[in-house]
């Protein structure tokens, strides 16, 4: 597995932007960022600049493109977690997660769909 | 520039100790209300940031500064001290002035006088270089150079220190905020001025003024509110700015432990009082939920919440526990916690009262009642005594200082009535008083003299005030404030200072020896005149101006245009204005009485300036100055100068000791040469008359130990065997002293050196007092010898005459000893006799040859 860059909450939210948008004019960009984070032009392209070094996203040609997608970014962010914090055991992570509530019903037949694909795949 | 800064200093130190007091109140009161809502007590330090700045013009009798002596003045700082209303602010402790501007006069007189020139015989200061052809004096290049003293030197080190000390504290603020700046860079627009950030501990407030509210990524809804409300009424407050007001004075007063404890308290109070604005707006319910918001932005690090510009969360513990005991105060503490406000800002803010009882006081011209209670810090001048209400009679005018700046001028009149005059004046100090008829009207007029107490080399003004008596009491007709042009001379306010432009009076202010005199500057036309104890006429506009000063007319013209940097004084005592045109005022008349000649040599060099008096004062004389020839045809080289000026009637310093005005000083052009025969004549200026203007005359008998010491070294060198061999304790011929060149005359018949006895005690043969009968008993040989026993024969040099041919000549006129010796047919032959064949002998010797006695020298071409 690559190395993973985690992101920090703002360029978190900047990446939002991003993969709603993409492939997007950097001007463009520039002008949704000041509308929703109220970044000025140098701090967006500060944070452009530096995601592109850490691999998110590609700047060619005044286009900012994405490289790891948002369902991407969120398996590597969640996948961090969990080894992390509870050893990379998904169980601890699920129980913890749980910890003492309910869950719906609905909650219930997602994730048994999940685990059953999940389970599926592996095989 | 560096006078300016010790005053500043003088003045801060002051302020910073006012400063200590005055926060010590405020922490008082505020321990006193610390029960009370923390918006008290932030009001308090309100108190403290307004006397950083300044005090109020109000007197109050509660203010502090009634117990601090530095404070009990009335000076308006760096406002105008023409001024003459009272502006009353606390001004700075005088006394310190007044030590340090004596220590400054001293210095600076001593320092000039020590820079008057004292030629000794090698020096000449007249160059035969060409010069206008009135003969100017060479300037004066003797400017007293001032050498810093340690005092300076350790004050500028001090000033430089606070300087780097405020730079150090402003930096830090501003490097903290550029760094605050950058981490938040990044930080994403929730609402309003509200941001998000990364990476930040705690929430907090940047900025003064658009300030931003910054909060973490994430945080519960609870917490965020509390945070939120707390950073809003910060801002609504406007806080940030009152902090960053609170640290610039921090910078300024960083040297005052104090100031660093109310910058804390201040900022711990300004925090508290959020919360409770905070509680009271949430509604005490939340205040657990508000504490443990606090607690969980408890950090370590205090710095962010003490930096300028940014609120970061700190003291939680000492918040929680505030909060925990807040409530909303009742009816009565309000009121006591607002009383004691206002009592502590009167005390801290107002300034001393004046000590008079009453409150209504008017500003200086009028009668007032002294409070007794000061009069012993009153520092009496001497008394005037001066004819006011020209009834024939004179009163007695006192004159009293007082430190604040006060001066009291009183009278009592015939009929018993005192009249008073006040006159304020910042740092001034009364250095003289004269009281003259000014404007004939047949009453005396006060003329006062006040000077800065900081002493000229401050540049501060001096004040001239006249006075006069009118519809029985005083009243000033005119009061003119002068600021010190150069060292030289005062410009009066209200007159042009451009010369050249029209008239305008300068008061120089001169000190010497014994005398202080006031003279006005008057010009005419483009001429500089000056004038000395001139007679003034009140112009209804401008005041008075000199009416009477044509005597010094012409000499003065380039005195003054040269300038002196001498200073100048009031004519102490009760003298009165003199007719300038007048001759002498001492029984007889005293240029008449003078000896013939007055001598100015060294003894040495082959020079010498002889200079005669007549009756009315006018001299002439001649300087000549021997040196041999350097050849080419000339045996010598004569520098010579025939001058002749005006001396002004004399005045009387005491029985034995006159000064007179020496005007119309006039030589020939110098440079300029003409040859006659193997003599080479250099027109010079006169040696011995260096920037000549006053004489001071020395009468005989006057004590030897009380003349100036340049006068000392002069006649020790031209009669140093004299002064060797008996002890002199007074003066037993005249001396006429140039003050400015540092240079004395004396009345050089020899004969009138010796007194009677101690000649014929020590001398048995002293040739001058054997009677004529003696002389021509005695055989040739031992006339000889009691000639050359006779210390009177090395007259024969002392004239300075190189030619001893010339000196013998002279000298046996008046010695009969000598004379008759001369006659004798066998005086060679005992000559040849005696075994010394030098000095006198040689020279007696020569004469009776016929021999030149420079034959030896022209040979050797040697300067003799």
């Amino acid at each position: 597995m690559m190395e993973y860059a985690r992101l920090c909450d703002s360029d978190y939210r900047f990446m939002c932007i991003v993969w709603e948008n993409a492939p997007v004019n950097s001007g463009e960009l520039v002008r949704l960022c000041q509308e929703e984070l109220g970044w000025k032009k140098s701090t967006t392209y500060t944070v452009i600049k530096k995601l592109c070094e850490k691999g998110y996203i590609q700047n060619d040609d005044a286009t900012v493109r994405v490289l790891i997608p948002k369902d991407q970014a969120q398996t590597n962010e969640s996948t961090y977690f969990v080894e992390r914090t509870f050893d990379g055991s998904l169980p601890s992570f699920v129980a913890a997660f749980l910890g003492g509530r309910t869950i719906t019903e609905e909650e219930a037949k997602q994730l048994r769909k999940m685990i059953r694909e999940h389970v599926e795949k592996e095989s | 520039m560096i006078n300016t800064m010790m005053d500043f200093m003088e003045h801060f130190f002051h302020r910073n100790l006012t400063l200590a007091v005055v926060i010590g109140i405020v922490l008082l009161a505020r321990a006193l209300l610390r029960k009370t809502p923390k918006k008290y007590v932030y009001a308090l330090w309100a108190i403290v940031g307004v006397r950083m700045l300044f005090a109020l013009p109000i007197t109050t009798p509660i203010s502090v500064a009634q117990y601090l002596p530095w404070e009990r003045t009335q000076v308006s700082t760096g406002e105008t001290l023409a001024d003459q209303s009272v502006t009353v602010q606390s001004g700075e402790d005088l006394s310190v002035y007044r030590d340090h501007a004596e220590k400054e006069l001293e210095e600076l007189t001593r320092q000039e006088s020590e820079a008057l020139p004292v030629s000794t015989a090698e020096e000449k200061e007249f160059t035969p270089e060409g010069n206008a052809d009135r003969g100017e004096l060479a300037s004066d290049s003797n400017k007293p150079v001032r050498k810093w003293s340690l005092k300076e030197i350790s004050a500028t080190g001090v000033f430089g220190l606070w300087l780097f000390g405020m730079i150090t504290i402003l930096g830090t603020g501003m490097v903290s905020y550029v760094r605050v700046k950058k981490r938040v860079g990044q930080a994403v627009l929730l609402q309003d001025n509200i941001w998000e950030c990364d990476d930040i501990a705690t929430p907090f407030v940047l900025g003064v003024i658009r300030p931003k509210i910054y909060i973490p990524f994430h945080l519960d809804e609870e917490r965020k509110a509390c945070i939120l409300e707390h950073e809003k009424i910060h801002v609504a407050h406007g806080d940030p700015l009152v902090k960053l007001v609170a640290y610039l004075l921090l910078a300024i007063y960083w040297c005052n432990p104090f100031a660093w404890l109310a910058y804390v308290c201040f900022v711990r109070d300004q925090e508290m009082r959020c919360d409770e604005a905070v509680i009271t707006r949430l509604g005490a319910e939340r205040k657990k939920c508000y504490g443990e918001t606090l607690l969980s932005f408890a950090t370590e690090k205090h710095v962010l919440g003490y930096s300028p510009v940014a609120f970061g969360e700190s003291d939680a513990e000492r918040r929680i526990k505030n909060l925990l005991n807040y409530k909303k105060p009742s009816f009565w503490i309000v009121i006591v916690a607002i009383a004691v406000i206002v009592l502590v800002a009167v005390i801290c803010l107002t300034t001393a009262k004046k000590g008079k009882q009453e409150e209504n006081v008017e500003s200086t011209t009028q009668q007032e009642q002294v409070d007794v209670k000061e009069t012993e810090d009153w520092q009496t001048r001497p008394d005037l005594q001066a004819d006011l209400d020209g009834d024939g009679e004179k009163e007695t005018v006192s004159i009293k200082d007082h430190p604040s700046g006060k001066t009291l001028i009183q009278a009592s009149l015939k009929d018993g009535k005192e009249i008073e005059f006040e006159m304020q004046g910042a740092f001034m100090i009364t250095t003289e008083g004269v009281a003259a008829d000014l404007d004939g009207d047949g009453r005396e007029e006060l003329v006062f003299l006040q000077s800065s107490l900081a002493g000229s080399t401050y540049n501060w003004p001096g004040k001239l005030t006249l006075l006069q008596f009118k519809d029985g009491a005083f009243e000033p007709m005119s009061d003119r404030l002068f600021y010190e042009h150069t060292n030289a001379s005062f410009q009066l306010e209200g007159y042009p200072e451009d010369l050249s432009k029209g008239p305008c009076i300068r008061a120089k202010i001169e000190q010497s020896f014994e005398h202080k005199v006031l003279r006005l500057v008057y010009p005419l036309g483009n001429e500089n005149m000056v004038c000395l104890d001139c007679t003034y006429v009140t112009d209804p506009e401008e005041g008075w101006h000199v009416e009477r000063a044509k005597t010094y007319h012409d000499y003065l013209i380039n005195q003054t245009k040269l300038g002196s940097t001498r200073l100048f004084g009031l004519i102490v005592g009760n003298d009165p204005i003199e007719d300038l045109n007048s001759s002498a005022e001492v029984p007889g008349n005293l240029y008449a009485s003078l000896p013939e000649e007055f001598l100015f040599t060294s003894g040495a060099g082959g020079w010498s300036t002889t200079l005669h008096f007549q009756e009315d004062g006018s001299f002439q004389g001649t300087y000549r100055d021997f040196d041999a020839g350097a050849g080419d045809g000339i045996a010598w080289d004569v520098q010579i100068c025939e001058f002749s000026g005006k001396c002004s009637a004399p005045k009387k310093i005491n029985e034995l000791a006159y000064s007179c005005y020496v005007e119309d000083l006039t030589f020939p052009e110098t440079g300029r040469i003409s040859v006659e025969g193997d003599t080479r004549y250099t027109t010079a200026q006169p040696y011995g008359l260096n920037h000549v203007e006053r004489f001071i005359l020395y009468l005989p008998g006057y004590p030897v130990s009380e003349l100036p010491n340049e006068v000392y070294t002069w006649l020790n060198g031209s009669a140093d065997e004299y002064w060797e061999r008996y002890d002199v304790e007074i003066l037993p011929f005249y001396v006429l002293y140039n003050i400015n060149g540092g240079q004395a005359f004396s009345s050089p018949t020899i004969a009138e050196y010796v007194s009677d006895d101690a000649e014929r005690r020590l001398h048995p043969y002293e040739t001058e007092r054997l009677p004529k009968e003696t002389v021509d008993a005695l055989t040739t040989k031992e006339l000889l010898q009691a000639l050359l026993q006779s210390s009177d024969i090395d007259v024969i040099y002392l004239n300075g005459e190189v030619d001893s041919h010339q000196g013998i000549n002279l000298f046996r006129e008046s010695n009969y000893a000598l004379d008759a010796f001369l006659q004798r047919e066998d005086a060679l032959q005992a000559i040849l006799e005696i075994e010394e064949q030098e000095g006198v002998v040689k020279s007696l010797r020569q004469y009776l040859t016929g021999e030149d006695p420079y034959a030896e020298k022209k040979e050797k071409n040697l300067r003799y």
